[in-house]
């Protein structure tokens, strides 16, 4: 693969505390004429972004429209100025074992929890990849170790069914990727040293038992796992080697919170894919179990707390606020990765991009219809600005072998895949459900009460709670009704269905308001 | 009559905790026991004064007479009892016959098969090998390497050295299906992370390098300047840092010795960089399996054997201070005396009057009683601040139950909290 020279230049980074990294918008060329080869075609970079702890799922679904013509939903209202760069799933499986505490490692290799290999789905394209770049694969966290269940904090493993630890530090991350020159040094000090010590102890007779023996064995191929990556860092150094520019830099990269840490993490996710450090980054947001506090965004509340929000009272409103973040921060990314031109396109057009949740439900686990975005060009391979819901239920696993092949690994299957997904690079062109044939509006009304039948939906804000439906004519009729009211109907079940309501109503700032049903009929 | 059934005890008896020595071998291949052998003997040596009507000191044993199963809490407690007088040969009275000693045997054998084998094997069983943990490694460089400041001749040398910083580099341990970290089941999965040990190595060397106080320390008066060190000092610098820091064997100590020694010759030079490769040596010493594992030789025999003086003083070490013995307990270590009760004795108590032994509280309290979240767990922190108060009120009470032998119900209720 051919290096490209890349500068950065020194104003793009901006010392300080509490500060991430902002990257320069143009301007990237290396003055002194080092062109990128036209020739070459640009390679897709796969980013995996996986925030645990579920969603509320009326919050989430998209009731209505159809592929192309939809309607954000609450939790992915930040994406509306962006919508036509998604591409917004439904109906994917990933049954099995539902507890949340194996959902990060099912939702990188749509393997089961007693699975003996868990193999996930990035390093299986990192396989096939990674010898391109310095870097082979970048696994990152945001999130605190749980400790009482430790694999419920790794999404990657790799061949041996090894979990791979993500970088919580970004600075360290950072100084991985940018060392100056003086790196160079200690790499070969390492390799020096590490080398000595296998001469020197290698052949020692240390009478150990057999188990001990296969320990050792794997300290000596550890020794030589650090020889081949410092050999292949070295053979597709990029920006290591190649500018000079990169000493002057030191952006001090300190994370107050976990905002911050957050935004750094985005920051470098496109910085090493800008600088093609890496073609492959997994990151997680918020594991499954996440105890991290959003009290940085005004949401006095414990992420894993909240998203068991039937079972507690008065926390949908945080918890629907705390998912609506995590939306915005994808939009962050996106942004990030459309400023950075590459050839006559953008870095953005050629990164894939996934998004998503090991469960649905926060409170029941479930693991049927996940929360998944796809987004990024993916050279061409993927067709953006639609929503699409699979008519019947797909297995999860045909999501992940799709997205392998988009990025370029042959593979038959993984987990339970049963074949790839249609519907990804061109339209689905399903059937639309639950749509508008005209009839939704105010069919009978007198001075307290009404007949009305539409869509039914939740409101947008996260703070308020209460219904809308709605009408042919675009507009929503608000349906406010008390707990008990609500609970006798079972009306919460009708969320995503067209309902015929029946009940009072009280005019307010000139709005009807429905105040009580009688009846709710789908 | 009742059948005799023949339980075979199987052949891999107690194995060697760290302060023990020898445990007799009771490879008992032949006996028979049984729960009805055992009841006979309490019928006939022990029924006379603790039967029901006559419950000496309030202890009645009929019930282990009984068919009562061996789990009913009731006769486990019995038992549990009458294991310990009579194996410590306390019952029967000394003015009464003696128990034989095939009697006694029957006895113990019968409570361990009972109580203690799990489905009729030991559920401890050989060490099995594992590197130092994070927290032992950080320790252990501190201590070795002379970094901790608590030496105030020290006091402005070590204005710059950084704990903190130390320990971001090495990726925390994940703890085991044990609950603890220091599980060698789970370290073996986990990848070895040994390019950041090394450069967490080097950061502490590079430290004692700049430091020529603390090589002086380290080597009794000299330290490492740019001098011309001759082939001989070279080799006494390699083997005295040998013997510190890794624990070994006198036999396997010799041969480390050797072969870095090689290495230092092999990396040539010239005679102005010698303090430089005596550093790179230290530092490769600091990264073989003999310093970074809790290695220890193995007979590769089913019944337990003494371990070496060195190994012993490498686990009372590690045990009671997560970190590397001193240059006293190595000593015994290598001469042998710590196999010797009496020392055994005087360096477990030194050890643990040393103000190192929080580590025990710090390590495997904090981990067992979980209280190290207060500290390390962002979720209790106020407004981004650790509770270091209701931290040390935890870890000092911890330790101070330690060190006055103190009652575990204290944990529960205290009168003195």
């Amino acid at each position: 693969m051919i290096g490209k020279k890349k500068s950065i230049p020194r104003r793009s980074f901006i010392k300080g505390a509490g500060v991430s990294l902002a990257l320069p918008l143009l301007d990237i060329m290396d003055s002194d004429g080092g062109t990128l080869d036209p020739t070459a075609a640009s390679p897709n970079r796969l980013c995996v972004l996986y925030k645990g702890c579920g969603v509320n799922p009326h919050s989430w679904d998209i009731a209505g429209g159809t592929e192309t013509e939809f309607e954000l939903s609450r939790i992915l209202q930040p994406l509306e100025e962006i919508k036509r760069d998604i591409l917004i799933l439904g109906n994917l499986d990933n049954e099995g074992v539902s507890s949340h505490m194996d959902a990060p490692g099912t939702f990188m290799s749509a393997t089961k929890h007693k699975d003996a290999n868990r193999h996930s789905f990035d390093q299986k394209v990192a396989n096939t990849i990674g010898d391109e770049t310095p870097i082979r694969s970048l696994q990152l966290t945001a999130d605190q170790v749980w400790k009482q269940h430790p694999w419920l904090n790794i999404l990657s493993y790799n061949e041996e069914n090894q979990p791979m630890r993500g970088q919580y530090d970004p600075q360290t991350v950072f100084d991985k990727m940018f060392k100056d020159s003086s790196e160079l040094k200690r790499q070969t000090d390492v390799i020096s040293i590490l080398d000595g010590v296998r001469e020197a102890t290698s052949d020692l007779n240390r009478k150990a038992s057999a188990r001990d023996r296969r320990v050792l064995e794997n300290y000596y191929e550890s020794i030589r796992e650090i020889e081949l990556d410092i050999q292949q860092a070295r053979n597709n150094s990029r920006v290591i080697s190649t500018t000079s520019k990169l000493e002057s830099i030191d952006p001090n990269l300190k994370v107050g919170h976990l905002g911050e840490r957050i935004k750094s993490m985005m920051d470098l996710i496109a910085i090493a894919f800008w600088t093609d450090s890496t073609r492959v980054i997994s990151c997680m947001l918020a594991n499954t179990n996440s105890r991290s506090h959003y009290d940085f965004m005004g949401v006095n509340a414990e992420f894993h707390y909240v998203s068991h929000h039937v079972r507690n009272k008065n926390v949908l409103p945080d918890y629907d606020k705390i998912n609506i973040w995590h939306v915005a921060q994808l939009r962050y990314l996106i942004e990030k990765l459309k400023s950075i031109p590459e050839g006559d396109q953008t870095l953005f057009d050629h990164s894939l991009i996934l998004w998503g949740s090991g469960i649905k439900h926060g409170d029941y686990h479930s693991l049927t219809d996940l929360p998944l975005i796809l987004t990024g060009g993916a050279g061409g391979k993927l067709k953006l600005g639609r929503h699409v819901r699979y008519p019947e239920a797909q297995p999860y696993a045909n999501l992940l072998l799709t997205l392998m092949e988009m990025m370029g690994v042959n593979a038959d299957s993984i987990g339970d895949s049963t074949g790839t997904l249609t519907g990804l690079s061109e339209d689905a062109n399903f059937p639309a459900q639950n749509q508008d044939d005209g009839s939704w509006k105010i069919l009978e009304s007198d001075a307290n009460t009404l007949i009305a039948k539409g869509l039914l939906r939740i409101s947008l804000e996260a703070d308020q709670e209460y219904y809308q439906l709605r009408l042919s004519d675009k507009s929503d009729l608000e349906i406010r009704i008390p707990y008990m009211n609500n609970h006798r109907l079972r009306f919460d079940r009708c969320v995503g269905k067209v309902v015929t309501v029946s009940g009072n109503y009280e005019e307010r700032g000139g709005k009807k308001i429905v105040v009580s049903l009688t009846k709710a009929e789908i | 009559m009742t059948n005799l059934l023949k339980l075979e005890l199987s052949k891999i008896c107690n194995t060697f905790v760290f302060i023990g020595s020898v445990i007799a071998a009771t490879v008992t291949s032949a006996s028979t026991l049984d729960q009805n052998t055992v009841a006979s003997v309490i019928q006939d040596r022990c029924l006379d004064c603790h039967d029901e009507s006559t419950s000496e000191a309030g202890v009645n044993l009929e019930l282990l007479t009984s068919t009562e199963s061996p789990l009913n809490p009731k006769v486990s407690d019995l038992w549990t009892r009458v294991e310990r007088v009579v194996t410590k040969r306390e019952m029967p009275p000394s003015q009464e016959e003696h128990l034989t000693e095939e009697e006694i045997v029957l006895i113990r054998d019968f409570y361990r098969t009972e109580y203690i084998l799990k489905d009729n094997k030991e559920h401890i069983g050989p060490t099995p090998l594992r590197r130092l943990t994070k927290y032992e490694l950080l320790n252990t460089l501190e201590d070795l390497l002379l970094l901790r400041g608590s030496n105030p001749r020290f006091k402005n040398a070590m204005d710059d050295f950084d704990r903190e910083a130390l320990s971001k580099i090495i990726p925390s341990d994940l703890p085991g299906d044990s609950g603890f970290d220091n599980d060698a089941t789970r370290m073996e999965r986990l990848k070895l992370p040994l390019r950041e040990i090394a450069d967490t190595v080097h950061l502490a060397m590079e430290h004692f390098r700049q430091t020529p106080i603390l090589q002086e320390e380290f080597f009794g008066g000299e330290s490492l300047t740019e001098e011309v060190i001759s082939e001989h000092q070279a080799k006494n610098f390699i083997e005295t840092f040998i013997k510190r820091a890794c624990r070994a064997n006198p036999s396997q100590n010799q041969q480390l010795t050797q072969k870095f020694y090689e290495q230092y010759e092999r990396l040539g030079g010239s005679k102005t960089d010698q303090a430089e490769r005596i550093f790179s040596i230290f530092e490769m010493i600091l990264l073989s399996p003999d310093f970074l594992y809790r290695l220890e030789t193995s007979k590769n025999q089913r019944t337990p054997y003494p371990v070496t003086g060195m190994e012993l003083a490498s686990r009372l070490s590690y045990f009671l201070w997560s970190s590397t013995p001193d240059q006293e307990l190595i000593n015994h270590g290598m001469q042998g005396t710590l196999l010797e009760d009496k020392i055994l004795l005087e360096q477990t108590q030194r050890l643990l009057r040393s103000p190192k032994s929080i580590a025990l509280s710090e390590n495997f309290a904090g981990q067992w009683l979980g209280f190290n979240d207060l500290v390390q767990n962002s979720d209790y922190f106020d407004e981004g601040q650790q509770h270091i108060e209701s931290y040390d009120e935890v870890i000092y009470f911890f330790n101070h139950l330690l060190q006055t032998n103190g009652s575990i119900l204290e944990l529960v209720d205290s009168e003195s909290i």
